[in-house]
């Protein structure tokens, strides 16, 4: 099975969350990469919530790009540049 | 690896070695060096994340809690205090190895529903039965299910007989009955029959990977009250910096350097925006999460908010408070006729009829064990009723079609059964009455428990129906609604819906389709029975994804248990704050107590909210 990497620089529509990195950063995180991982296809996801970036593996023949940015729209985050496939 | 794991990990070996430093300082000062290192490298070794996050996060420009930590936890270094530092960072770790676990499983309800969901399928193909990933079945494709395995796919019953738990999607625990033609859902149980399935929806497609998604998204929509911890956390930073240079002054030329030090350390560590960052977020998804397993998707935040306060519930009679299909619920015999010769000769002439009135008289004659024979001859007169004969016998059905007077018995049974709304069908067998027959929609057996618990609430229920006021006035009877509008069109409901907004918050509920734009006008529009239709999940505010309209009530509450809970945490964390802070400024915090206050303040905050998950 062929995969292929996506790295996205995204950024939660309605502000920061809060100050304090920790705790409400890891609930963003782990909704987040549950929410991307249930995608059919995408077998990886990581978010680096400090650096605002997602880093999603995925199989091209079941999603593509155009399908995982309208997830994570619909998640509430906004996509700052499409960093393209790696 | 999870979060929570390595911190656990980390937590043990940094326990294990501030032990070991400790008691290797108690048998003799002499290694008392040797400890100091072995303690600092503790602190640095299990603190290295808040380090590393304080740092990236400076290098973006954003002064953080960590960065706080980081100095406080560099100057208790540098000033010698080895213990208070390493034991410091442990509590830090232990409280937020604790808070990402709890959170973690906050997130988890939503996991409930997606392990239901059978990863492989038994597919029909080229007549041998294969196992496939239910990604690949195609739409069409004959899905076997096996007494007792999940239902891998959306689709339409071909055969078999089973009673499917459907208390994935809807929350009713109670079996439903699947015979050929009924819908099942992906992720549902089956009982003990086995069923063959015609597919129509896959993967992505199905209604339980709908919901899912829709739960994640209203997990990550705000609630409004959250603008409020907002702003509170953006001046809450530069406070506690301005706070903190005052007091180390303000110590250092009136008591000295080291006091000044300590309650400056101390001040740093108690003060965490962190518990009213997390306060509302949490509350919500606890509350959507708990939603979910009861089979109700609340949309997010905002309708939480908006579900708490209202005052008004309006419901639409047909289908929603009543089954949506007429039963026979009484018949009079007349004449010395039986009432299974009755039902038989009314069903021999109803039984090419596709009306469904002809449809409870027939399916009233299958529940009593008749045969029905094929009429002979058969013809619908519209709006008045039926015409057949069966071995030259002729049969009217309906009080048009008798062309003759009643008797004063006839009319007496008659005016009775149309009083209590119901719709009367005389049947005459060669131009004698021989029975009536009364056919009206029933009411759900849930319905008046529904509206008395809305009423316990303080909340008026109103129902509204196009149907006819007799009809109205007696099913509004049986449920005992505060008050009912009957003979209204689609768009009057959605004027009558507009009047009552007025002094009133008001929740529409309705099947979500016929009634979208009454639903839509509400404040709240809860869409029931959704299961089925993916429009009134989409549009409703709230889906109610089974046929329970007590779930209306739990919804209220539930949204009225999770606000007051938002608000509760919003308070319960700028006081706890507000006390640290205080606290640390006159000296009366030393370092480590001032991270146990502050981590304590957090896990309570969350907990809290985490416990939405267990409401009933």
């Amino acid at each position: 099975m062929a995969t292929e990497k996506l790295t996205l620089k995204i950024a939660k529509a309605g502000g920061a969350p809060c100050a304090c990195g920790s705790c409400g950063d890891s609930f963003q995180k782990t909704a987040l990469e549950r929410a991307l991982m249930r995608v059919t296809g995408i077998s990886k996801a990581n978010f680096d919530t400090i650096g605002g970036k997602v880093k999603i593996e995925y199989d091209p023949e079941k999603v593509n790009q155009p399908k995982i940015t309208e997830r994570l729209e619909k998640l509430g985050y906004r996509i700052e540049n499409t960093g393209g496939v790696t | 690896m999870r979060e929570y794991i390595r911190g656990t990990a980390l937590l043990v070996l940094g326990v294990i070695s501030a032990i070991a430093s400790w008691l290797i300082l108690q048998t003799s000062i002499a290694y008392a060096s040797v400890t100091s290192i072995a303690l600092a490298f503790v602190a640095v070794a299990c603190g290295y994340t808040i380090y590393v996050t304080a740092l990236r996060l400076l290098f973006r420009k954003r002064i953080t809690v960590q960065l706080f930590a980081t100095v406080a936890i560099t100057a208790s270094i540098a000033a010698g205090y080895y213990i208070p530092a390493a034991t410091v960072v442990l509590i830090i770790l232990a409280g937020t190895t604790l808070e990402d676990y709890v959170l973690y499983r906050t997130r988890g309800s939503i996991e409930k529903l997606v392990n239901m969901s059978p990863k492989t399928a038994l597919v029909r193909r080229d007549g041998t039965e294969v196992e496939v990933a239910v990604e690949d079945v195609k739409l069409g494709e004959t899905v076997l299910v096996k007494p007792g395995d999940k239902i891998p796919v959306d689709g339409t019953v071909i055969s078999g007989y089973s009673a499917v738990n459907q208390a994935a999607i809807t929350g009713e625990s109670m079996p439903a009955e699947k015979a050929k033609g009924d819908q099942v859902f992906a992720g549902t149980m089956n009982g003990n029959g086995a069923l063959e399935i015609k597919t129509e929806k896959i993967a992505e497609d199905t209604t339980i990977a709908h919901i899912i998604h829709l739960v994640e998204e209203a997990e990550e929509k705000r609630a409004p009250i959250q603008n409020i911890a907002d702003r509170f956390t953006t001046y809450f930073l530069p406070f506690i910096l301005i706070l903190a240079s005052a007091v180390f002054a303000a110590t250092y030329f009136l008591v000295g350097l080291q006091p000044a030090i300590t309650r400056t350390v101390s001040i740093l560590l108690v003060a965490c925006p962190c518990a009213l960052g997390v306060a509302v977020p949490v509350a919500v998804v606890g509350a959507i999460g708990n939603a979910s397993m009861n089979g109700i998707i609340i949309k997010g935040g905002t309708n939480i908010e908006k579900v708490k306060d209202v005052t008004l519930v309006a419901i639409d009679k047909t289908g929603t408070l009543t089954i949506g299909e007429p039963e026979v619920v009484e018949i009079k015999t007349l004449n010395n006729h039986s009432e299974d010769e009755v039902i038989k000769y009314a069903a021999i002439a109803e039984k090419f009829s596709e009306h469904p009135i002809s449809k409870a008289v027939t399916s009233k004659a299958t529940e009593l064990g008749l045969s029905i024979p094929d009429p002979t001859k058969f013809k619908i007169v519209p709006g008045r009723g039926v015409e057949a004969y069966y071995r030259k016998q002729q049969i009217l059905i309906g009080k048009g079609m008798a062309n003759m007077a009643f008797t004063e018995e006839e009319d007496k049974v008659i005016s009775a059964f149309e009083s209590e709304g119901k719709t009367v069908l005389p049947v005459i067998l060669d131009k004698q009455m021989i029975g009536i027959i009364a056919v009206a929609d029933t009411v759900r057996k849930d319905s008046g428990k529904a509206v008395q618990r809305l009423r316990r609430l303080g909340i008026k229920t109103v129902m509204l129906t196009g149907d006819n006021m007799r009809a109205a006035k007696s099913i509004a009877g049986q449920i005992d609604v505060d008050e009912f509008y009957a003979e209204l069109l689609p768009e009057q409901k959605v004027e009558v819906i507009g009047k009552m907004k007025e002094g009133n918050v008001v929740a529409m509920v309705g099947d979500g389709v016929n009634d979208a734009p009454a639903l839509a006008n509400a404040d709240v529009g809860f869409a029931m029975g959704a299961a089925g239709s993916d429009v009134a999940i989409e549009t409703a505010d709230v889906a109610l994804l089974g046929d329970d309209l007590t779930k209306v009530e739990y919804t209220i509450r539930l949204s009225r248990k999770a606000f007051s809970k938002m608000k509760m945490n919003i308070a319960f964390s700028m006081a706890w704050n507000a006390l640290g802070l205080t606290l640390a400024s006159i000296g009366l915090l030393v370092p480590i107590l001032a991270a146990v206050l502050q981590e304590a303040g957090c896990i309570s905050v969350i907990i809290n909210s985490a416990l939405l998950l267990l409401y009933k």
